[in-house]
């Protein structure tokens, strides 16, 4: 029984991470200059309330810090990581059950954006930029944000 | 006679799916090349944002946007006319509706349409070609009339022809 409770855990925790991005940031495979950080979500909103304090911009961000949960950024240097591994990272997030919102690519920087929703609750955001070869950046998100939250941040922004 | 009307249903639908088909495809032939700028917005973002209660977004603005299915823009400097007519021979532009030409000092503007009835579009297509080729492609379900508002705040070249479009 418990072997089987380790078994589904691990089960679980493969399928909610993309395979392709965990071999990039695997201990064996980062470079001097790759940054891979996990920030827990108390963390996150706790440094944001504290920019907020003498920050108006961020002071206006309130309803979206609340909404934010566990954040995880990873920063590959001249990695070579073309296109071909980011489509693949992309894929794996998209079996996970995140959906493409915007792909934008301008010269050698490629944005894509991807979510995960649960009804009207947003629940996780991915957010890769690379830039050729060189340089590839993904932050990925867990969140709570609501669509009235979101809306409610843009209202504050206008 | 339903049998009938069933397969000119199954062919029309799959004529335009291959067409869409082929706009993604074209798109995605330029996806990795650093010389295009290319933006997609899927139809989960536009129903995202037209769900969204903006209190600075006037109602035609949110109708248009849950009419929108998507969005995708392909634009370069280099070699555009090259880049202009290979897509109208991709495409088969005899599938659509002329809805605008304009020729004027060396540009080329071609706007595109499929309708689904008189007052709808279902697809959206706007080629020009110059010093700049840009692609632009919508779909979705498309009330004619909101057309204009499609091109308000859009910083792409020609897309100010869509603003003549309802007053024509």
């Amino acid at each position: 029984m418990r072997l089987l409770i380790i078994l589904l855990f691990i089960s679980s925790q493969a399928i909610s991470q993309s395979a392709t991005l965990d071999s990039l940031v695997h201990r064996k495979n980062m470079g001097s200059e790759d940054v891979h950080i996990k920030v827990p979500g108390w963390l996150l909103r706790f440094g944001l309330k504290l920019a907020s304090d003498d920050n108006e911009a961020a002071r206006k961000m309130k309803t979206l810090r609340k909404g934010l949960g566990k954040a995880e950024i990873v920063v590959l240097e001249n990695r070579g990581i073309g296109s071909n591994i980011v489509r693949q990272i992309h894929h794996d997030f998209v079996c996970d059950g995140y959906e493409d919102y915007v792909h934008i690519r301008e010269g050698s920087q490629f944005v894509n954006i991807l979510l995960k929703e649960d009804g009207d609750m947003i629940r996780n955001l991915l957010i890769t930029v690379n830039d050729g070869d060189e340089e590839f950046v993904a932050v990925k998100l867990k969140t709570k944000l609501s669509h009235q939250a979101l809306a409610a941040v843009i209202n504050e922004n206008n | 006679m339903k049998k009938l009307l069933l397969l000119i249903f199954m062919a029309a639908s799959f004529g335009l799916n291959a067409q869409i088909d082929a706009i993604s495809k074209y798109f995605d032939k330029y996806m990795d090349d650093q010389d295009f700028t290319v933006v997609y917005v899927s139809p989960k973002m536009f129903s995202l944002v037209s769900k969204l209660d903006i209190e600075d977004m006037d109602e035609e603005a949110k109708m248009l946007l849950k009419e929108i299915k998507g969005l995708r823009i392909l634009t370069t400097d280099k070699d555009p006319m090259k880049y202009y007519n290979e897509a109208m021979k991709t495409f088969d532009v005899s599938e659509y509706e002329s809805l605008m030409t304009v020729r004027d000092e060396g540009e080329n503007v071609n706007i595109l349409i499929k309708s689904s009835s008189e007052d709808t579009i279902e697809e959206l297509l706007l080629l020009v070609g110059g010093d700049e080729f840009v692609m632009l492609s919508f779909l979705g379900n498309i009330d004619i009339d909101r057309i204009s508002k499609l091109a308000e705040g859009m910083d792409v070249k020609g897309a100010q022809h869509l603003e003549k479009l309802n007053k024509e």
